[in-house]
């Protein structure tokens, strides 16, 4: 499986160690959202998304609305360097919310 | 998310941002020195303008556009805080909230005097310029725009809007939005961009391979209308795209507008195609909802929706620039109204044209045949083109001689009218055809013969009311003219319900004066082509209208010098039809070449009824009574070289072929050695000394230089009939 | 990284011309000759588009192009068909069979290069 995922006082730490395309989007469009169900809080850490693409960004935007419909906590944390991109490719960080941290040792594209 | 949801989203943000903003100011009077309150009022103004620019919100652009640029002056050091200063800026932050109240309540886009006053106020106070000056800036901006010239590219709402809604499949198709808009940001700055989802209700029921991205984008871009277009090519089928330009742009195509000629009236779309604020596969597509449309309704008469509104609809254009472009198409429409009327031109310049054209017709033909002769593929195609070419140049120029006869028609009424209350007779002249066109020149030297027929319609034809009543006839007579246009001619129709002509009579009076052998047997066509003989009148006292029948002979002249017959037919006490066949023009026809031995001959196209070969076993020849049997019909006929004198060609086994050639109602064969086909003729008159020249009506000049000369296909006619039916007679 | 664009030719010169627009531009090539060719070479890496000529011996390539969109790894790459002004009949199958971006030949290396940047940047 190429999302972990843990639980912790109804917080739900999980994290994607693949690309996010449309190649994976069916999988991880099921465990994803299905995480989403059970905790009230989640925190998806996205350091190790190699490539993003529009299905993969369809599927951060659906996790963002599914939470507030549910009122549950999104978080997206530790956005890897493709995910940035497309967040300021579309300037959407606002519509997400999430701070970003930019590590300084990454090139300028 | 829809649009109504975005936008709901946007005011929840302007409230927090301006809330921040509030708080900031607050704390700023306290701390003036803190950067951090100074950035925060800064990122207000700067996030609510950026946002307010996707939507479309030009009144939020323009108000927050200079605030933040004094809030920049501010962070820079060009300008000091102050209490003042503080307090302005609380009085932009509500004005900004009111703005954006205003803008989410009401759908109306003009913005409200007490609105527009407080926000010009508000700038100039910040601003410490007169507020004069912003005033007018403002006041100018009913139109949504507030910039001036210089700093039309710079100004932050001057964007291209680019929305693009992506279908389902575009992603299984391999066309990811996002590829499109990272091309569409190498052509120019991607200001900001909204995404939304659409058609996602349930997201249980979301397809992850399927998309669902819609996408508004603030694009500045120098690029025009069709590069942009361009990025989305590939995307076309899968995505509905919509671009609309930016503000400076529209009043640079509303330029554009006002300098296009006004010559020629143009349709909508392309008036916006020319200037580039429509592209073509936006107004394909709208001319294809505009004919979907139509076929949807099933009632006929509803009328169809205007081009201009379903471009509106489709965001191709904006409205005030279809209104522009409408303005400019009648303006337009006005002009060419008024330039519509007719030019005045000299007929002798013309005439030097319709000489040109005629040239030219030749030289094209010479051209065909040097290509032809000289093998020169390559040029087959330009050659086609410029033969298609003078083709149509020739029409046109023929064309520009050709009038209506209705005119000519219509002086006949006061003839007509005057004359029957001098003869104290009840005439009512009906004319159709009117609008049929021919050759000035004919019309003009049709006149006369035209008059004599008439005339002796009301004198001769026409009987008193009196005897019209005894005979059982309405006491009014009728006079008809016709006209209607048959294979390349015109036939004018001269037709009476009054006495008819007497064939006896007339017959009578031709044995009298020793036109015809007594007890000779005449049909009664041959009888009725008495009538047009010099000296012959039935009437047996003179009238001072129409003379004793002296014209018709005359009128029979006129006409054939025209290349024209003239035929009468008559019903004793039913009326008289006279029928009139001119050519439509007398300069240059399309013509038929033929040749016998070594020579070759036009024929008129418009004559040459059809062609058959010697060994289709079709026709037969009987050269001792002189007629050819075809397909069980007996034709009478001419041999072409027989006729003309030629010897016979000792290698006599040529094929010969028949070409069949019909005048009016009359029919001949030619026999001919070769077929060559068409050919388009400039007929060059005869000299004076070949005026009695049988059988030839005139020469033309082929494309290798050679002379062919013309056939008079009447004259033919009437030799082989008469030829024929001598022998029949002997 | 690097995208990969896998060209499909039988015209020899074509493919070096593409590939050499394209190399020049940033992206890595990998070529093949036909249908069959290209899919023996579709194994390994992530290929980011598909650049196909129609007619091909072996396999053309609007069966080559079905064959990609039924390859569970790589059926939703973006697909450039190369087409002539003279094939144009054969538009309509390809785009039932998915292939959206088309490209007439005779075409100059910007051209193509303007084409593959649409569906991917470098």
């Amino acid at each position: 499986m190429t999302i972990s995922f843990q639980k912790n006082n109804d917080v739900g730490y999980l994290r994607v160690d693949d690309e996010m395309t449309i190649y994976t989007a069916a999988e991880q469009k099921a465990e994803l959202l299905g995480h989403l169900c059970d905790c009230n809080e989640i925190e998806l850490n996205l350091s190790n998304v190699t490539e993003i693409d529009s299905a993969g960004l369809q599927l951060l935007m659906v996790m963002k609305s599914e939470g507030i419909r549910l009122n549950h906590d999104v978080r997206f944390i530790h956005h890897s360097q493709p995910v940035i991109e497309i967040i300021e490719l579309l300037k959407i960080s606002t519509q997400f919310g999430d701070p970003i941290v930019i590590p300084s040792e990454w090139q300028t594209t | 998310m829809s649009m109504d949801e975005a936008k709901q989203t946007f005011a929840q943000e302007s409230e927090e941002l301006l809330h921040d903003m509030e708080d900031a100011l607050l704390s700023m009077e306290e701390s003036p020195d803190d950067k951090e309150y100074l950035n925060s009022v800064f990122r207000a103004m700067h996030t609510i303008k950026g946002a307010a620019g996707v939507f479309g919100f030009d009144h939020i652009v323009a108000f927050t556009h200079p605030v933040e640029t004094e809030m920049d002056r501010i962070r820079s050091g060009e300008s000091s805080i102050d209490a003042d200063l503080i307090a302005t800026l609380l009085d932009c932050k509500d004005h900004t909230a009111s703005l954006v109240e205003h803008v989410l309540m009401s759908d109306d886009e003009s913005l409200p005097d007490d609105l527009q006053i407080k926000g010009s106020e508000l700038l100039s106070r910040l601003t410490g310029t007169a507020p004069n000056a912003t005033d007018n800036n403002l006041v100018k901006s009913e139109g949504n725009e507030v910039e001036t010239e210089g700093e039309a590219k710079t100004l932050p709402h001057d964007n291209w809007l680019i929305s693009l809604k992506f279908k389902q499949d575009s992603l299984r198709n391999g066309l990811d939005p996002l590829s499109f808009i990272r091309y569409l940001g190498t052509l120019g700055d991607i200001i900001d961009i909204i995404t939304l989802l659409h058609d996602l209700d349930d997201i249980s029921n979301m397809d992850p391979e399927s998309c669902y991205l819609q996408f508004r984008i603030a694009f500045n871009s120098d690029a025009d209308k069709a590069a942009i277009e361009s990025v989305f090519e590939f995307a076309q089928e899968d995505c509905d795209i919509r671009i609309l330009p930016p503000h400076s742009k529209q009043r640079y195509y509303i330029d554009l507008m006002e300098e296009l000629p006004e010559a020629e009236l143009h349709r909508l779309g392309d008036i916006l195609m020319q200037i580039g604020a429509l592209t073509k596969t936006e107004l394909e597509n709208g001319l294809q909802i505009q004919s979907n449309e139509k076929t949807d309704k099933t009632d006929q008469d509803i009328e169809q929706k205007p081009i201009g509104e379903i471009l509106v609809e489709q965001q191709s254009v904006n409205k005030a620039l279809v209104d522009e472009a409408l303005k400019k198409q009648d303006k337009t429409r006005k002009k060419v109204a008024q330039e519509s009327q007719n030019i005045r031109v000299d007929s002798a310049k013309l005439g030097q044209l319709i000489n040109l054209v005629g040239e030219l017709v030749i030289s094209s033909a010479a051209m065909r045949v040097t290509v032809e002769h000289h093998g020169l593929g390559e040029v087959e195609e330009v050659v086609s083109n410029v033969e298609h070419l003078v083709e149509e140049i020739r029409d046109n120029a023929l064309q520009l001689r050709m009038v209506q006869i209705g005119d000519t028609f219509s002086r006949f009424r006061r003839v007509v009218r005057d004359v029957s209350k001098d003869l104290g007779k009840n005439i009512e002249l009906r004319i159709t055809g009117g609008d049929s066109e021919l050759d000035k020149t004919i019309v003009e030297k049709i006149n006369d013969p035209l008059t004599h027929l008439v005339r002796n319609c009301l004198d001769h034809g026409i009987e008193r009311p009196e005897v019209r009543k005894e005979q059982g006839k309405p006491a009014t007579g009728t006079v008809n003219l016709n006209a209607y246009h048959d294979s390349g001619h015109i036939v004018i129709e001269i037709k009476d319900d009054g006495a008819g002509l007497d064939p006896d009579r007339i017959q009578a009076k031709a044995e009298a004066i020793g036109l015809v052998k007594p007890d000779q047997e005449l049909s009664r066509q041959e009888i009725f082509r008495l009538a047009f003989e010099p000296g012959l009148s039935t009437k047996t006292e003179a009238s001072k209208l129409s003379g004793r029948g002296v014209g018709m002979d005359v009128v029979k002249r006129n006409i054939e010098s025209l290349r024209g017959t003239v035929e009468l037919d008559s019903e004793l006490g039913a009326g008289t039809t006279v029928t009139i066949h001119l050519p439509l023009t007398l300069a240059i026809i399309d013509g038929f070449l033929i040749g016998t031995k070594n020579e070759t001959f036009i024929v008129p196209l418009s004559m040459v009824d059809e062609c058959v070969e010697m060994e289709s076993g079709e026709w037969k020849l009987d050269s001792d009574s002189h007629y050819i049997n075809l397909r069980g019909d007996v034709l009478p006929y001419i041999n072409l070289g027989d006729f003309f004198g030629y010897t016979d060609d000792p290698s006599k086994n040529q094929r010969e072929s028949l070409v069949v050639v019909r005048f009016g109602r009359n029919k001949a064969g030619l026999v001919v050695d070769h077929l060559f086909g068409e050919q388009q003729t400039v007929i060059k008159p005869m000299g004076k000394i070949f005026q009695n020249l049988k059988g030839i009506s005139g020469a033309t000049v082929l494309g290798n230089g050679d002379i062919a000369l013309i056939l008079d296909v009447q004259g033919l006619i009437n030799l082989a009939n008469n030829q024929h039916s001598e022998l029949i007679r002997h | 990284m690097a995208k990969n664009v896998l060209i499909v030719d039988d015209s020899a010169s074509i493919r070096q011309v593409v590939g050499m627009a394209l190399r020049g531009a940033g992206y890595q090539v990998i070529e093949a000759c036909d249908g069959k060719d290209a899919l023996g070479k579709m194994t390994g890496d992530k290929i980011h588009l598909i650049i196909s000529d129609v007619n091909m011996p072996n396999m053309d390539g609007i069966t080559f192009l079905k064959e990609v969109k039924k390859h569970p790894r790589y059926k939703f790459t973006p697909v450039i068909m190369l087409t002539t002004e003279a094939g144009k009949d054969k538009m309509s199958e390809g785009r039932t069979a998915g292939a959206k971006a088309w490209v007439v030949k005779p075409f100059q290396p910007p051209q193509m290069l303007d084409a593959v940047s649409k569906l991917i940047l470098p």
